[in-house]
């Protein structure tokens, strides 16, 4: 035995064992615990980085509210740190998964769309950042097609129920991960009129999700 | 080890490389032995509870828990900012009034920035009902060795007693002074606030607007909120003129006090059901820490202009004890704990770094904790001396 593990076949058979997930790809998991940038910003609450829902005594996060009606109008934005994926790869697939908790309609769509510029801390309805400097989004909310979000949506999700939804956002990840973009990560917003609720990274984290999966160049 | 044990080892590595990479969502501390911790100043303190300091007056005034809990003791300080070699003077906090035969303790403790004041906030174990004419704020002038009072108010029906935790904290101008433990009822149902005095330059509260000496009101705002919890959770960060952050039981709470459709916001924060948490600020920075007491868990969280914002780190250590408390020149916070503190590192932009430090000290329960910037002195109180 011990003949045949000093072997050159042993040699091989190390090799093989960790050459086998570079040849094979790998799946990148990242959830809304690894996101620095985080924010759910609503037009009824212009500073808050976390308008989570309207409540009686003020604002919290015991649940993210999308919101699309003349008195609330809110928007979740999310940047995935892909920097961590290993140089040199190319990406196959990318998937935002996420997990919605409330929705008393099956008709919502909710749209997600590339955020242009840079944002931060102190990101809220007016600012896309407050510090160390206040800078205005273009439009409030991040409503300005082409300067604040991109012109062309990533993904229309169609909210049938509650559970889980993804959406394939290939394209977005191989831009940012070959810096052909900056990943300023997504928006995300209700295209239809109404509310819908999601899980809150804050308070139950690991429901937004992106899985990628990359193989080498 | 032999060439197959090589070979196990270097296929487990592999085999674990090949599963897909699980991002790490708690900051995993490294422990950094160090021998000795040469600017923690120790103040023998039975059964304190909680700690204010002066860097002005060169005083630290330290509540207490049980037998002596209606007394605060004063410990002065050298001008190195050293314990000096002097007993600490007990100061019995005055019974006055209709409830002078009832017990009544003190929580929370502060000084003026500037002026030789102390204030008290003290509590009393006597009904609701009966509570309304004791005086929650006492204000002492702490000169020569000797504490005089010369002011004492924050009475009414309004006021909670028979709390366990309450403290108080200045805004950076001293103009506002923040309280907790005020309770009404809402359709039938209790309902909690919080406040502030507005204060004088002489340091003392002002008078509400038309009352007259004899029949003292004080000027003050209050608000009340179902976010605001029922004695498990404390601490208040004057941010700004605004906004201050206060702890809630699910997170930390900014108080908006200009902008009412967001007067109360709160982020409430994993891990959920944990109630009893503790808040401190960094004295430079746009970050504030919070312990989870009873729990090993600890946070990181940013703020701009006194919003939460962005996500926050968390780690465990040891169950904390005590509320947080930064040290910013040496770039740690620090948390009591068992008989021990623990320091953990920091970064320059306020971020929990992978390592921490241990000290041990003889109390059961540390909790009253201060540093001074000034003097690089960390004080903690503890049972007896070495």
């Amino acid at each position: 035995m011990g003949k045949w593990i000093n072997g050159s076949v042993g040699r091989w058979v190390v090799l093989a064992v960790l050459v086998s997930p570079i040849v094979s790809g790998r799946t990148f998991e990242l959830d809304d615990s690894d996101c620095e940038r985080i924010a759910m910003i609503a037009s009824d609450a212009p500073r808050l980085s976390w308008a989570g829902y309207p409540g009686v005594s003020g604002y919290g996060t015991g649940a993210l509210v999308f919101g699309n009606s003349d008195t609330r109008k809110s928007a979740f934005l999310i940047a995935f740190p892909i920097e961590r994926i290993p140089k040199g790869m190319r990406i196959t697939s990318a998937t935002l998964g996420m997990n919605c908790i409330l929705n008393y309609q099956n008709k919502h769509r909710l749209q997600v769309r590339r955020i242009i510029g840079d944002w931060g801390d102190g990101v809220s309805h007016l600012y896309r950042r407050t510090l160390p400097e206040k800078v205005p989004w273009t439009k409030p909310g991040a409503a300005a097609i082409g300067a604040d979000r991109a012109r062309r949506a990533t993904a229309v999700v169609q909210l049938k129920g509650m559970g889980e939804f993804s959406v394939n956002v290939t394209e977005d990840v191989e831009l940012w991960y070959s810096q052909a973009l900056p990943n300023n990560g997504w928006i995300l917003t209700l295209e239809s009129e109404g509310a819908v609720n999601f899980y809150a990274p804050t308070w139950s984290p690991g429901n937004w999700r992106l899985d990628v999966s990359y193989e080498p160049r | 080890m032999n060439y197959l044990g090589k070979l196990l080892g270097t296929a487990i590595v592999a085999l674990c490389l090949a599963a897909p990479i699980k991002a790490q969502k708690i900051v995993a501390l490294q422990y950094i032995h160090e021998k000795s911790f040469p600017f923690i100043a120790e103040l023998v303190a039975p059964g304190a509870s909680e700690m204010a300091l002066s860097e002005t007056i060169r005083l630290v005034a330290v509540t207490h828990r049980g037998e002596h809990a209606s007394q605060v003791s004063i410990y002065s300080l050298d001008e190195t900012g050293a314990p000096a070699a002097t007993e600490p003077m007990a100061l019995e906090l005055p019974r006055r009034g209709p409830l002078a035969a009832h017990t009544t303790y003190a929580l929370g403790v502060t000084f003026h920035p500037t002026l030789p004041l102390l204030y008290v906030w003290q509590d009393v174990n006597a009904t609701q009902d009966q509570a309304e004419t004791f005086e929650h704020l006492l204000i002492f002038r702490v000169a020569h060795g000797k504490a005089e009072l010369v002011q004492a108010c924050g009475k009414g029906s309004d006021y909670a007693a028979g709390r366990k935790v309450g403290y108080i904290a200045f805004d950076d101008r001293a103009s506002r002074l923040y309280f907790p433990n005020l309770t009404r009822m809402e359709k039938g149902k209790p309902v909690n606030g919080i406040g502030y005095f507005r204060i004088g330059k002489n340091g003392l509260v002002l008078p509400a607007d038309g009352t007259a000496e004899s029949g003292f009101m004080a000027q003050s705002e209050v608000a009340f909120s179902l976010y605001i919890p029922h004695d498990n959770a404390g601490g208040f960060l004057p941010v700004s003129d605004e906004v201050i952050i206060f702890a809630g039981a699910a997170g930390p709470i900014s108080w908006d006090q200009v902008e009412a459709r967001q007067r109360f916001s709160y982020v409430g924060v994993w891990p959920p059901a944990r109630p009893y948490r503790r808040i401190a600020a960094h004295p430079t920075l746009s970050v504030i820490y919070m312990s989870l007491l009873g729990t090993g868990y600890v946070l990181q969280l940013k703020h701009a202009e006194g919003y939460i914002t962005s996500n926050f780190q968390a780690t465990t250590i040891t169950g904390p004890t005590s509320r947080p408390v930064v040290l910013g020149n040496r770039k740690m916070v620090a948390f009591g704990a068992k008989g021990q503190i623990q320091f953990i590192s920091i970064d320059d932009r306020g971020h929990f770094l992978p390592e921490f430090r241990r000290a041990v000290v003889s109390s059961d329960d540390v909790s009253a904790l201060s540093y001074s910037e000034k003097f690089d002195k960390f004080y903690v109180a503890v049972e007896k001396g070495k």
